[in-house]
């Protein structure tokens, strides 16, 4: 989304509040609060792009806080490391050490961050405690140095105030950055559907884990700033319920928008203040903590039912600062994005260009596809038909590497490709699309082909932070208005992909595979769902496609589209091959009469 | 109130519905008879299934929905589904990890406890009479089902609410020919027991075959109605809806 000038104003207004406000409170209230505030807001912008951005729960960040703390404390006490390098130590300590919890969990889909840092949080806490040679124990360190460049200290307040909140702003800047980029897509990608993003060719765990290690590396920046501004440190700030305080800011602010982290770190952290003076007037002293929970519960419910999406939406829409219209809405197609011809048919190969040996596939007891072969040749159509439950879905999920095959192998161009994973299969040139659209809904429909474009484009994780991917996101986005335009949905360029109608999906879905070149493209029942003149469209389509050098693979319920389209026919009953051919062949052979046609059928 | 309302078991007038800004649905009227089957066709984007949704209180609308007779004012699905309307969602949405059978029996769960459990009985005999491919699965979840008998799950379970009038949205879609042939048939059976049907379906070769009469949804709008067997003859409507899909049973 592109700001407006009311939002760029409003932004311009805060950070100059932010600039004057220590001289505006002095001498009435601590700084310190505004700091605390600095730097918890650093760690909830982390987990805001974490589980926002790439949804991802952790409930581990307030020990890669602490890890941070103690990195910083550690090393410039017993090792005596000056501050000014500490500081990049405890960042990078505190993201190498998210990387490596991280890249054993994130090969699995789910949930499973949650348990491991679950599990980080008890780890933290106990090695704190008793190597207390290193750590001192409960007691923690004391007397260590502030921060220092050269012969220029940093301490007090107003320094620390100043310093947290230019990291805050850098840490808002790169997340937008890296929000708005190719790798945002990613994420967003990931978060929607890890099946979808992986055919595209994006491998989750990658990105999954790099978001992972920044997010732990913002924890780890703010527990360095805060063993340098308070000179000690001790393990109690850095338990498991802090973890579940971050999170708590983070859904009241809104996990969806990086600003929302600040909103809620500052609300929290504000009221929790104010709780401390007030409760105990009120209830008689002592009785603070226990209440301040029940309060951030109460509201935390009130926050969730009324604005899911935390605070930040609707106090945005209040201010009217919503975004005026979405990013690209003006790009420029570009024309004949289907013209190119992709080099497949330049290269003929002798044994076909996708080769099937011996495909098996079972589930439990259930033999889904059951020593299945075939070879497609470059630059046909081959249409895969067959009853429900046949296996025609399994076989497309075991050559795009959705599901790895029990028996059997898959050769793309001869090479062997049923052992690879799908984004790499996907990398290879096998595109796919679902029989249940698989699209992007939070991302736009242009972003969703932006998507598909994503092999072909090179910022990197680093890059897109710092805003270098630019230029060539609008050369992606005129790319992908072009795919978009060949399907017919470029009026439909800004909308969510969510609210596109199942048709529209389809046709969204066969964009976002079609922009990524693929040699092989799989279409399962591309036809369903759509009305008549839809579907002549479509066969026109597929045409083209085949005519740019693309394989097409075919799987349809509507007979009368696949004997019209396809070269060859293959068809399957309970996992078997029961005949192939040309369709007229196919269509008089009276085991598919029986078996999936009807007699009515054949006329 | 006029004669048609008073005759049609369904009769929705100048029904609207949006989505935020978006207007969906734009006045649409339209009438059921008792035992009749009414198709509903339009392009993707036509707004045939917020109609669908609409009817049942999924989506909030405005407009008159008179069922039997009586007026239904601002229905919730709980609602609808004991006034004897019951919808057959798009793309099946059983429960996927509960057993066929048990699927069934949650589609008459307003009436457990309230009627004798020897009538649903009775009523899941019938379903699996209708649809006797169910029989031997009646054990097994629901997501290890094939698509078709997917479809027939949904609407059976959509049956065992004992509605006077069954709401179908694309139940063909993604359907072998040989099962497409089973469906219709079912659909014939189920108007002959005295249930009236709505449906809106893409393969509208299929259901101009089996519909009394259709209405043509455009851009929220009814912008054709009448008897099926002339709207199938409409030269625009066959360029349009009836591009060359196989005819699977007559």
């Amino acid at each position: 989304m592109i700001p407006t000038r009311r939002a760029r104003l409003a932004a311009t207004i805060a950070v100059v509040v932010l600039a004057i406000l220590p001289y505006a409170v002095a001498g009435r209230i601590s700084l310190s609060i505004f700091v605390f505030i600095g730097l918890f807001s650093l760690i909830v912008i982390g987990l805001s792009l974490l589980a926002g951005h790439a949804g991802q729960v952790s409930l581990g960040q307030a020990a890669f806080y602490g890890l941070g703390a103690y990195i910083a404390a550690i090393s410039t006490l017993r090792i005596g490391i000056p501050p000014w390098l500490a500081l990049p130590l405890a960042v990078s300590g505190a993201a190498g050490v998210a990387y490596l919890l991280g890249a054993p969990i994130f090969v699995l889909r789910g949930h499973f961050l949650v348990l491991g840092t679950l599990g980080l949080n008890v780890v933290m806490d106990v090695l704190v405690r008793n190597v207390q040679s290193l750590t001192g124990g409960p007691t923690g360190l004391t007397g260590i140095p502030p921060l220092s460049i050269g012969s220029l200290m940093i301490a007090g307040d107003r320094a620390y105030y100043y310093l947290t909140w230019t990291f805050v702003f850098a840490a808002l800047w790169l997340g937008r950055n890296l929000v708005s980029s190719r790798v945002g897509r990613a994420l967003a990608a990931v978060r929607s559907s890890e099946v979808a993003a992986a055919t595209v060719g994006i491998n989750p765990a990658f990105y999954k884990s790099r978001v992972f290690a920044a997010s732990a590396a913002l924890a780890g920046l703010a527990g360095a700033l805060y063993v340098h501004y308070l000179s000690f440190v001790s393990p109690s700030p850095f338990a498991f319920n802090f973890s579940i305080d971050l999170l708590v800011m983070s859904v009241l602010g809104g996990i969806y928008q990086l600003p929302g982290a600040v909103a809620g770190t500052a609300i929290l952290t504000v009221l929790r203040e104010a709780l401390r003076t007030i409760m105990p007037r009120v209830l008689g002293s002592g009785a603070s903590a226990e209440y301040e929970i029940v309060l951030f519960g109460v509201l935390l419910a009130v926050v969730i039912i009324f604005s899911p999406a935390g605070v930040w939406p609707p106090l945005i829409k209040v201010l009217r600062l919503e975004s005026a219209r979405p990013r690209w809405a003006q790009v420029a197609p570009v024309a004949g994005v289907l013209a190119k011809s992709s080099s497949s048919l330049a290269r003929p190969e002798p044994t076909g260009l996708l080769r099937v040996e011996g495909l098996r596939k079972q589930f439990g007891g259930l033999l889904a596809v059951d020593d299945l072969s075939f070879h497609v040749q470059a630059g046909e159509i081959y249409g895969i038909i067959g009853p429900n439950g046949a296996g025609k879905t399994t076989a497309f999920n075991l050559i795009s590497g959705v599901l790895r095959p029990t028996r059997g192998t898959v050769y793309l161009r001869g090479r062997k490709i049923s052992d690879l994973p799908a984004y790499r299969r996907a990398a290879l040139g096998v595109g796919r699309t679902f029989q249940t659209p698989n699209v992007f809904p939070d991302l736009t429909v242009l972003e969703n082909v932006m998507v598909g474009l994503h092999r072909l484009t090179t910022t990197s994780f680093t890059g897109a932070m710092l805003g270098l991917g630019r230029r060539e996101d609008t050369q992606a986005a005129a790319q992908a208005a072009g795919y978009l335009a060949a399907v017919g949905l470029l009026d439909h360029a800004g909308l969510p992909a969510g609210a596109l109608p199942f048709g529209g999906l389809r046709l969204l879905e066969l964009a976002r595979a079609l922009a990524m070149h693929p040699i092989v493209l799989l279409l399962d029942e591309p036809a369903s769902g759509l009305t008549g003149a839809e579907r002549a469209e479509l066969v026109r389509l597929i045409r083209r496609i085949r005519d740019t050098g693309t394989t097409v693979l075919l799987v349809e319920h509507d007979v009368g589209l696949v004997m019209e389209v396809a070269d060859r026919v293959l068809v399957l009953n309970y996992g078997r091959r029961i005949a192939d051919g040309t369709p007229r062949v196919v269509r008089n052979d009276p085991r598919v009469i029986a078996a999936y046609l009807g007699e009515e059928a054949v006329s | 109130m006029n004669d048609a309302s008073e005759g049609a078991l369904l009769h929705v007038e100048g029904l609207e519905v949006a989505y935020g800004q978006v207007q969906a649905v734009r006045g649409v009227s339209l009438s059921v008879g008792h035992h009749e089957v009414v198709a509903v066709i339009g392009a993707n984007g036509a707004g045939k299934t917020t109609l669908l949704r609409a009817l049942v209180g999924l989506l909030p609308s405005r407009g008159r929905i008179v069922l039997g007779g009586r007026p239904v004012a601002r229905p919730s699905p709980e609602d609808t589904v004991r006034l004897g309307i019951s919808l057959v969602p798009e793309r099946r949405q059983l429960f996927g990890s509960m057993s066929v059978s048990d699927n069934l029996l949650l589609g008459a769960y307003h009436r457990i406890g309230q009627e004798p459990r020897a009538a649903i009985d009775e009523d899941q005999h019938r379903v699996l009479a209708l649809f006797p491919a169910l029989r031997d699965r009646a054990a097994s979840p629901a997501r290890t089902l094939s698509g078709g008998m997917q479809q027939m799950v949904a609407i059976g379970r959509g049956l065992m609410a004992r509605p006077r009038l069954l709401l179908l949205d694309e139940p063909l879609l993604g359907l072998a020919p040989l099962v497409i042939a089973d469906m219709l048939r079912a659909f014939a059976q189920i108007q002959q027991l005295g249930q009236s049907i709505l449906i809106v379906e893409q393969n509208a070769k299929a259901v101009l075959g089996l519909a009394a009469r259709a209405y043509v949804l455009e851009d929220g709008r009814v912008v054709r109605h009448g008897r099926a067997t002339t709207l199938a003859q409409d030269p625009a409507l066959r360029a349009a809806y009836l591009g060359g899909h196989i005819e699977p049973a007559s």
